[in-house]
C-alpha cells in the first residue's frame, strides 16, 4: 500500500512540476498516455482471452477516454494559472462525489450516514475555498 | 473566485462523470475498458501536438512518460493491496488521505506554496471528507 500511496503523490507532483518547467502540456499528456496505453495492453493481453468489444464497451470507453483527458487538461491549465496544488488536488479528488450522487439518484442506493457527513465536509470544504488560499508566488 | 478553482472542479466534474460510467461498466469488461481510454488520451494528445505544432522535446516526453509508468505501478500495487483479506473501505481512505497529505506537504515544502489559516483549514477539511467518501 506504500508504494501505492507513493506513486499517486509522485503522479500529482508530477503535474505540477510539468507545469513549473512549462512542459507542453500535449506532448507530456502524450508521453502519459503512451506508457499508459502500453502497460494496459500489456495487461490485455496477458489476462484477457475473450476480445470481443460490445458497441456500448466501444462508446463507454472513447467516452471516458476524451473525458479523462479534457480534465487532465483542465487540471494542468489550473496548475499553469498559479493554481495551489494542494487544494487543486483536492478539489480533483473530490470527484468521487460524482459517482455517489449518480448512484443515489439514478441506481437507487442509499445515502448512508458515512456519505451524507462525507458531502456535508465537501460543502464546508466550498466554503472556505470561497475566500481562496493565499495567492502563490507564481500567482502574483 | 479564481479562475484557476473554476478549472479544478470543472477537471473534478468530468473525472466524476469518468467514475460514474466506470460505475456502470461491466465487471468482465474491465480490462477493455482501460486500454481504450488510454488510447483515445494518446491518439488526441499526439495528434494535438502535431496539428499545433508543438515542440515534441524529450524531457518534456520523458516526465510524462514517467508519470504514465509511476502511475500504472500504483494502479497494479493498489489492486493487489485490495486483494482478499483486505478491505476497500480500509485501503481507500488511507491511501487517497495519506497520498494527498504528501502532496499538501510538497506543495508547501517544495513549492514554496503559502497557506492562509482558512487554506489550511480547506486543506484538512478536504482531506477529511474525501477519506471519508471513499470509505462509503
Amino acid at each position: 500500500m506504500s508504494i501505492t500511496i507513493l506513486a499517486f503523490a509522485a503522479v500529482s507532483t508530477s503535474y505540477k512540476v510539468s507545469q513549473v518547467r512549462k512542459c507542453e502540456s500535449w506532448v507530456f499528456l502524450g508521453g502519459l498516455y503512451t506508457l499508459g496505453a502500453l502497460s494496459a495492453g500489456i495487461t490485455f493481453a496477458s489476462q484477457v482471452h475473450n476480445l470481443h468489444f460490445p458497441v456500448s464497451i466501444w462508446v463507454m470507453g472513447l467516452g471516458s477516454g476524451a473525458l479523462g483527458l479534457s480534465s487532465l487538461l483542465c487540471f494542468l491549465r489550473a496548475l499553469k494559472m498559479g493554481g495551489s496544488l494542494s487544494l487543486a488536488n483536492i478539489i480533483v479528488q473530490m470527484s468521487l462525489c460524482v459517482p455517489i450522487i449518480y448512484a443515489v439518484c439514478f441506481l437507487g442506493e442509499k445515502l448512508t450516514v458515512m456519505r451524507v457527513v462525507g458531502l456535508a465536509l465537501f460543502v464546508v470544504f466550498l466554503v472556505l475555498l470561497n475566500e481562496p488560499a493565499k495567492p502563490s508566488k507564481e500567482e502574483s | 473566485m479564481s479562475r484557476w478553482i473554476g478549472l479544478a472542479f470543472l477537471a473534478m466534474l468530468l473525472n466524476g462523470v469518468v467514475l460514474a460510467i466506470q460505475k456502470c461498466l461491466p465487471a468482465q469488461y474491465t480490462n477493455h475498458f482501460l486500454p481504450l481510454i488510454y488510447v483515445v488520451g494518446g491518439i488526441v494528445s499526439w495528434g494535438a501536438a502535431v496539428a499545433l505544432k508543438r515542440p515534441i522535446r524529450l524531457a518534456h516526453f520523458g516526465l510524462g512518460a514517467a508519470a504514465g509508468l509511476v502511475s500504472y505501478v500504483g494502479n497494479y500495487c493498489l489492486i493487489r493491496s485490495l486483494a482478499p483479506p483486505s478491505k476497500a473501505s480500509v485501503v481507500f481512505p488511507i491511501v487517497f488521505g495519506t497520498s494527498m497529505l504528501i502532496v499538501a506537504l510538497v506543495s508547501v515544502v517544495g513549492f514554496k506554496e503559502r497557506l492562509t489559516p482558512r487554506g489550511i483549514c480547506a486543506v484538512i477539511v478536504g482531506i477529511a471528507s474525501v477519506v471519508i467518501l471513499s470509505q462509503s
